[in-house]
């Protein structure tokens, strides 16, 4: 069984020279590929080996993910007549996949919100094939356009060498604060440990990001890109995790949660969530004056939101047409702008707004990249890091 | 106006000729018509009582994280797991505690107001206890959300008592603390509570408590000896209703409790739909069920103990 | 005096008891028409924006569709196969029939969230897809116990000489069913039924295990406090309210408007 320690675990370094390889290794394939022989004929741009997509394209994921946003994704959809319909995870998405998948629900899902942490537990879970289709880089063109530290297949969205799902968005987490109810302001995730912040706290607890940023925060595992937690260090993480606890006034199940508290005046800071909270209370209630910080002093996580090609997709080459539409860096914008994340594609800039081209210029967003680590999912099996079920008994203790 | 349907019909039967005592054709039939009970016989065996059957299987066999199954072989591992883990003990803790706190403040507000609608509302019983029914389908988590408005800091409640002049800042332990977890089941159960109570104090007739007053007992004195006695199996049922509802509920606690107050319910939840280990969230079902079922049959022993018996209409 | 005393009491204590339960709901109606999207003091200027996002949601049509169809399902199905088991058990001598009157009312002593668990690992057991059709199953077991509970008293409770004169006269069951029995029940299971209607679409918990990929409102809602929670959940559960009070007057309005048969007594009297 496939023991989440071995081939990706490398350091940022590696990472760099490594996707040098990997993109030179691919584009090879890519271009010399004719692909199979299309029934339908080819997409306007002449270069492309996009497939042209029809029909309804069904998506499976978290509400937004589904690139609902972009105008120009749903007008390129429609010109031929498809169009995205979206069915959400009704809890957290992993079980949801496995479940779906095992209840026989899953065959004609076309399009799966899947983040880098999925792919290697959903492998443990019983193949990612089971899940997922491996990505063809021939129907895929956009692929080039992808920032450098996302390419390539040395990566933890890839299998043997084969590509499950498509970067499409990079999520740093971040903390949240309501800038005139905080003073001195806030720099470091540490900085909500303070006794100032004593029942002034929200907690969201999501399982995985909070175990991905205690690895961070504390070194646990500093060798490694993705935040994976030794066993041996499982008690540090959850003695930091109380701290939080500890300031805490509420522990909220979902972002919108911590915003209504928020907003509300019930605290004035979050631990454990996204900027995209700080632009929604802020549109909620401008009176909060939510702010983030996506460089934190002592570390940060990132999530990676890519787009995966369900293993029983019956509208396969739409799926393909809509993934690589969605790498188009007017799409991506559009996206981005919405959902308060970082593009995964070069040249996306001058189409993000004045207020977040700051945070996710592609020089920030390849810093981000190199600078943090990876969130995981905990393994199942692991005989060197704490495991899912080792987690949830160790994490519910804090937060129950 | 009974009497008269039946002086009719002996009239009648007299007419066609039948003995007085012949069932007429009925007896026969009679049981008989316990057949029409079968099909919701049938529906609720196969989706009430094979559940139950499946799911004490299932606690007894072994599933994996993420398995979303129950597979061999059998195990006693579960049991032991659940009764060994400190978390699940806090856990337990937690649901009494919510669970007689809102059966207590229930029943306290209650019986004074069953009371009330069944003996002093005269015209308006009806009306209110439409409005009643109606309070019990509101949305459920809508109704949470509410009473963060209200029980805020910077809420309805808080801002109203400092323009009254009662509180010169705002009380923070109203929302996410026990007092907000409480005071929101007690809104949901309330309903049910006031018309279980109701139905109960339907059958006992003002004159039986103005004889007692009329006989010189004090207003404790009837209430100890006279009502409650007559009430106690429908308070009964009104009590377990609260404690089955407190001790279960888990999104309450989740959205309107401060940290480390969540009760058993969101953990057979995160076992059942998060980590799909369905033989351990199993277990623990099974064990909570047993402690109802133990409550159950305390209650119905205490009942028969006391000789308290659930009344029956006169018609 | 002292009986005026208590009454006074109580009437306090009962005045508080509806100003708190409608305390709630009047915040969710009053911030559903607000237009601010926080759903927090200070109240801002009325609005039916919100309004006009939820009615234009094609989710929450598709919901309402789905909820509406499944409360439809329960309301007759709990009809039927209620007052025929009520019927059965309330006109019969057997013995058995309180054991089996116990075994129709049971599932009531378990809270939803056991329900949904147990039916789960049913229908997990038997590989049946969740679907509309599992949340409809689910909502049978919930909804029949109460109606079966209120159909039995409303039968027990009924003058059975009807019956009688009915069946001396020659009727056949169903006939006397039909136009003697039904008749003078028909108010009160009319409104147990809608009772089944409004327990079935307001259901959360248990459905949020057994749910397929159509959603009810009340997951429609649950979704929705995900993201970012805003005044279309108090537009959704003020849509409902409306909803339930519009069947609930209904139903009570037609209760209360027909009165038990009164039989004249002058005709059979006269007949000698």
């Amino acid at each position: 069984m496939n023991d989440a320690d071995g081939l990706r675990g490398m350091t940022r370094q590696s990472l760099l020279y490594r996707t040098a390889g990997a993109v030179a290794a691919a584009a090879v394939p890519a271009l010399g590929v004719a692909g199979p022989a299309f029934a339908r004929p080819r997409s306007e741009t002449s270069a492309t080996a996009a497939p042209v997509p029809q029909g309804t394209i069904d998506f499976f994921g978290f509400e937004g993910d589904d690139f609902s946003s972009s105008k120009t994704l749903k007008q390129f959809l429609a010109k031929t007549g498809a169009r995205i319909q979206s069915d959400f995870f009704p809890g957290a998405p992993v079980p949801a996949i496995i479940q779906r998948t095992h209840s026989g629900r899953a065959k004609g899902v076309d399009i799966v919100d899947a983040f880098t942490l999925f792919v290697p537990v959903l492998d443990e879970s019983g193949g990612i094939g089971t899940y997922f289709q491996p990505i063809d880089p021939a129907k895929v063109p956009n692929l080039k356009r992808l920032i450098a530290p996302l390419r390539g297949t040395n990566q933890p969205w890839a299998v043997d060498g084969r590509l499950y799902a498509v970067p499409v968005s990079v999520s740093p987490n971040s903390p949240v604060w309501a800038r005139k109810r905080v003073n001195p302001t806030i720099t470091k995730w540490t900085d909500l440990l303070d006794p100032r912040f004593k029942g002034r706290l929200g907690f969201i607890a999501f399982p995985e990001i909070n175990y991905s940023l205690a690895v961070n925060l504390l070194k646990l595992n500093p060798k490694s890109h993705q935040a994976y937690m030794p066993k041996t260090r499982l008690q540090d993480a959850i003695d930091l995790l109380k701290k939080v606890r500890a300031n805490a006034k509420v522990v909220s199940p979902s972002n919108g949660d911590s915003i209504n508290a928020l907003n509300a005046g019930e605290i004035d800071v979050i631990w454990g969530g996204f900027p995209g909270i700080a632009v929604l209370a802020n549109k909620a209630k401008p009176q909060t004056e939510a702010v983030f910080t996506i460089f934190p002093r002592d570390g940060n996580i990132n999530t990676i939101q890519g787009w995966a090609i369900g293993a029983q997709s019956d509208n396969v080459d739409s799926a393909y047409a809509a993934l690589n539409e969605a790498l188009d860096p007017r799409v991506q914008g559009e996206y981005n702008n919405f959902i308060v994340q970082g593009p995964a594609v070069q040249g996306v800039d001058r189409f993000l707004k004045p207020s977040l081209r700051a945070a996710y210029s592609s020089r920030n967003i390849g810093r981000l990249l190199t600078r943090f680590q990876l969130a995981v999912e905990p393994p199942i099996k692991s005989s060197k890091y704490v495991t899912a079920a080792e987690w949830e008994t160790a994490f519910a203790k804090v937060t129950s | 106006m009974g009497d008269g349907i039946r002086e009719g019909n002996l009239l009648i039967r007299r007419r066609l000729g039948r003995r007085r005592s012949d069932s007429s054709g009925g007896g026969r039939r009679l049981g008989d018509r316990l057949l029409l009970a079968l099909p919701a016989a049938a529906a609720i065996a196969l989706l009430f009582v094979t559940p139950i059957v499946v799911f004490a299987v299932y606690s007894f066999l072994s599933g994996s994280v993420y398995g979303f199954s129950a597979h061999l072989p059998f195990t006693f591992a579960n049991y032991r797991a659940v009764v060994s883990d400190p978390t699940i003990g806090r856990l337990a803790t937690n649901s009494v505690i919510v669970g007689f706190a809102v059966a207590g403040v229930s029943l306290a507000i209650g019986l004074p107001t069953a009371f009330w609608l069944r003996y002093c509302a005269g015209r308006f019983q009806q009306a209110l206890i439409f409005l009643l029914v109606l309070a019990m389908f509101a949305g459920y988590l809508v109704r949470i959300y509410a009473w963060r408005t209200i029980l805020g800091q910077d809420g309805i409640l808080n801002d109203a008592l400092q323009r009254i002049g009662l509180t010169s800042h705002p009380l923070g332990f109203l929302v996410f603390s026990r007092f907000a977890i409480v005071v929101a089941l007690v809104q949901i159960v309330l309903p049910f509570v006031v018309l279980l109570l109701f139905a109960g104090f339907r059958p006992i007739e003002p004159r039986i408590l103005e004889s007692a007053q009329d006989l010189g007992a004090g207003f404790l004195t009837r209430w100890r000896r006279v009502v409650l006695p007559l009430i106690a199996v429908p308070a009964g049922s009104a009590f377990m209703l609260c404690i089955l509802i407190g001790t279960s509920d888990y999104v309450t606690p989740l959205l309107l409790g401060a940290p480390g107050q969540l009760t058993v319910g969101v953990q057979i939840q995160r076992y059942f739909q998060e980590l799909g280990e369905y033989p351990f969230g199993a277990a623990l079902a099974m064990l909570v069920l047993l402690c109802y079922g133990i409550l159950y049959a305390a209650f119905g022993l205490g009942f028969r103990l006391l000789r308290l018996r659930r009344l029956e209409w006169q018609t | 005096m002292s009986a005026e005393r208590r009454s006074i009491g109580a009437g306090i204590v009962t005045a508080a008891a509806f100003v708190f339960l409608f305390a709630p709901l009047v915040v969710v109606i009053v911030f559903s028409f607000q237009s601010s999207a926080s759903l927090t003091l200070p109240l801002t200027g009325p609005s039916v924006a919100w309004y006009r996002r939820v009615f234009g949601d094609p989710d929450f049509q598709q919901a309402l569709e789905h909820s509406a169809e499944i409360g439809a399902i329960m309301a007759v199905s709990t009809l039927v196969v209620g007052t025929s088991a009520a019927y059965g058990v309330t006109r019969s001598t057997l013995r058995i029939r309180s054991a089996l009157a116990s075994l129709l009312t049971a599932p009531i002593t378990l809270p939803a969230l056991f329900l949904g668990v147990m039916l789960v690992s049913l229908f997990n057991q038997i590989s049946l897809r969740l679907s509309l059709v599992t949340v409809g199953l689910a909502h049978f077991v919930w909804t029949f116990p109460v109606f079966f509970l209120l159909a039995r008293v409303a039968l027990d409770r009924m003058d059975r000489a009807l019956e009688e004169v009915a069946a001396d006269l020659g009727a056949r069951p169903l006939r006397s069913f039909w136009r003697v029995t039904w008749p003078q029940v028909r108010p009160l299971l009319v409104g147990a039924s809608a009772l089944s209607f409004a327990f079935s679409f307001d259901e959360f918990i248990a459905t949020s295990f057994v749910a397929g990929p159509q959603q009810t409102v009340p997951l429609l809602v649950y979704g929705k406090i995900r993201r970012t929670i805003d005044p279309t959940i108090n537009v959704i559960s003020t849509v409902l309210m409306a909803m339930m009070l519009a069947l609930w007057l209904g139903a009570f309005l037609y209760a209360i408007s027909r009165r038990r048969l009164r039989f004249q007594p002058s005709a059979a009297s006269g007949a000698a």
